[in-house]
């Protein structure tokens, strides 16, 4: 293993791969940053333009561009609330609260920092335990993953206020119901289109993400400017980007924490940097003393560094099925896969011994990629902070134009951007009645790969429900989900048995 | 009717409409071999937003207990409070969207960004020149010489293509 790994780091230290890397994470954090133009759009837009060049080159400016890409996305969600795909969705909860706080500079460094801390431990694992790792995940089956996505669910919790669980439930369901629109996966059967051609396809996540964060974030700052992005804020310095030493060790735990858990999600195929990030931010909060807690959806360092490193720990450990056993276990992965292949590369469990050189170099330059953005980054990071200082009455127009374009690039349908609309209005009354928004866009997420997994388990078991009480990973997450809900009953009753009469 | 009691009706009526609709959804010969076809998941979903929406509408609403608990629309006079401000605007930028929409594919994506950022602008309160000119435009151009020239992501311009 040293050897390979001394071979993959001679490789990715060679200057033109450097110069490599150092392309890709510009390039990749200018596309990022752009709504609707997430990893996959930007790996794949790198593909026509590596065919000339040396496999392990190839993939090192892909890996540059990946984690420029992830971090372009965060630092839209953090500064206009515009999370262009699902994983920088979480980021968004306590990162915009900062950012509208005047603690931009220090949100978007945590997010680097973040990032790089989940990587970085990431790619320590992906290093010692790979192949091992990789066998655990192919053990896991389609009742294991509904169970996970119910467990995911069931994390809604964690975003209702006190007395509010009823409204996250009520938004799980409404996102379950609009993630059913369109045309079912296994038998084609259209539903809920009213006879539509334009809904076949479903409800596209970027347009309800812009939808229920950005554009309704947009419309509220011009209802009522104390609510909203309609305040221009004074651009940070890079003395503001520093932590203090408390801030510090209040969010090392954090990052511990959650690199551990987004990588032993991401690495389980399908379910990836979104789960890893809600899951990360829900045990945060959970775990968290009670003022702290308080302090989450309001701009809470640990609300904010826990997803940003899950998010990062489970992209790198998407990478060991892709690597080890060739099943590209995200979207991304499945364009890096394309590419491999067009390079005449096949990953599997014989990469390690064909190509040591592209195996090693691959995990090489992910942590090397991590580096460069971190150190890239952070300079610029007061200039693309910048924005929040554009004068009130034109930000929200212009964070309006950028959630409409993110939509129209991805699907160029005016009836997808009237539907956006429809949405935000419903979302901006919604959110003035205190109903959450994260909930509906994780369900959203979440509904089909339920739905999935749950027809798949039960064509497995003959139609039985059997595997929800016979498998090990269910119980669990049943016995899991049980002493949440159990925990959260308690301290409501809890609270509201100390509450003055008078008060109630 | 209080706001909130409102809401929980609306979304009671929506759950109901879900149900309806799902019932009619075509069962497949297929999968109606399996306990959950394409029809069976929307009815349990639909049938938890249905009893979600009647605990919303007839549940106590629990008291203000702290900060992180915000209970309104429990009086009448909550509705003038929550749904106040300027909905005039709002309402007015949803329709410059909208008009944005349907005017991008025949005017194209350099026009109808800077006529619907100058036009926005002007409705929340910009009355510089620069701003209202100068800054729609470059950001329109900015945008297609990025997106479309760099990226080589398509965007309509059905003029610039006729001009050229």
């Amino acid at each position: 293993m040293l050897n390979g790994l001394a071979q993959g780091l001679a490789t990715a230290l060679l200057p033109i791969n450097l110069a490599m890397v150092l392309a890709g994470c510009l390039i990749g954090t200018a596309i990022g940053m752009i709504p609707g133009l997430g990893p996959i759009t930007a790996i794949a837009l790198m593909i026509p333009l590596t065919y000339e060049l040396d496999p392990a080159s190839a993939l090192i400016l892909m890996a540059g561009v990946y984690y420029g890409a992830v971090f372009g996305g965060s630092t839209s969600s953090i500064l206009i609330n515009a999370p262009g795909e699902s994983s920088s969705v979480a980021t968004a909860f306590d990162g915009y609260p900062l950012a509208r706080q005047g603690h931009a500079g220090k949100a978007l460094a945590i997010a680097a920092y973040g990032s790089f801390a989940g990587g970085t431990i990431a790619a320590v694992f992906l290093l010692v335990a790979a192949p091992a790792l990789a066998k655990v995940a192919l053990a896991f089956h389609s009742p294991d993953y509904f169970a996970i996505a119910v467990f995911a669910l069931a994390a809604v919790s964690a975003f209702a206020a006190r007395g509010q669980l009823a409204k996250g439930v009520a938004m799980v369901v409404l996102g379950l119901m609009l993630a059913t629109v369109g045309q079912d996966v296994a038998s084609d059967v259209p539903r809920f289109t009213f006879g539509t051609l334009e809904l076949l396809d479903g409800i596209d996540f970027v347009l309800l993400a812009m939808a229920i964060f950005a554009l309704s974030e947009a419309l509220l700052g011009v209802l009522r400017p104390e609510l909203g992005a309609n305040e221009a804020l004074p651009t940070p310095t890079l003395r503001s980007l520093r932590l203090s030493r408390n801030e510090t060790r209040e969010i090392l735990p954090t990052m511990g924490r959650s690199s551990i858990l987004g990588f032993l999600i991401g690495i389980l195929p399908g379910a990836g940097a979104t789960i890893a990030s809600f899951l990360a931010y829900s045990m945060e909060r959970a775990i968290a003393p009670a003022a702290e807690r308080a302090r989450f959806g309001r701009g809470s360092l640990r609300g904010l560094a826990a997803p940003e490193t899950a998010s990062g720990a489970a992209c790198t450990g998407a990478f060991v099925p892709l690597l080890t056993l060739g099943v590209p276990g995200s979207g991304t992965t499945a364009v890096i896969l394309a590419a491999l292949l067009s390079y005449g590369v096949q990953p599997g469990p014989r990469l390690v011994l064909d190509r040591p050189d592209v195996f090693w170099s691959v995990i090489v330059s992910m942590y090397i990629g991590n580096l460069v953005l971190l150190v890239l980054n952070l300079p610029l990071i007061p200039q693309i902070a910048r924005v929040l200082a554009v004068p009130s009455r034109m930000l929200a127009p212009l964070v309006v134009f950028f959630s409409v374009m993110g939509v129209y690039v991805t699907t160029l349908s005016p009836f997808d951007l009237t539907v956006m609309v429809a949405i935000a209005l419903a979302a901006t009354l919604l959110r003035l009645l205190d109903y959450p928004m994260p909930p509906l866009a994780l369900a959203f997420v979440l509904g089909p790969m339920m739905e999935e997994n749950l027809r798949r388990a039960v064509i497995l078991y003959d139609g039985s429900f059997s595997f929800l009480w016979t498998r090990p990973v269910p119980i669990v997450v049943g016995s899991l989900m049980a002493a949440i809900v159990g925990w959260r009953l308690w301290t409501t009753l809890r609270a509201r048995r100390v509450v003055p009469s008078g008060s109630g | 009717m209080q706001p909130q009691r409102a809401a929980a009706l609306a979304f009671l009526a929506v759950s109901v409409a879900y149900l309806a609709l799902a019932v009619r959804i075509e069962e497949v010969v297929s999968s109606s071999a399996a306990v959950v076809g394409p029809r069976e998941y929307p009815l349990l979903v639909g049938s938890v937003g249905v009893l979600v929406s009647l605990f919303l509408l007839f549940a106590p609403r629990p008291a203000a207990t702290d900060a992180t608990t915000v209970d309104v629309g429990t009086a009448p006079s909550d509705r003038r409070r929550i749904f106040a401000g300027d909905w005039r605007s709002v309402l007015a930028l949803c329709g410059l969207t909208l008009l944005y929409a349907a005017v991008l594919p025949i005017v194209g994506f350099t026009l109808a960004t800077a006529g619907f950022l100058a036009a926005s602008f002007h409705l929340l309160g910009e009355r510089r020149f620069g701003s209202l000119v100068m800054v729609p435009v470059a950001i329109a151009v900015v945008c297609l010489v990025l997106l479309r020239g760099a990226l080589g992501v398509y965007l309509p311009e059905p003029l610039l293509e006729m001009m050229l």
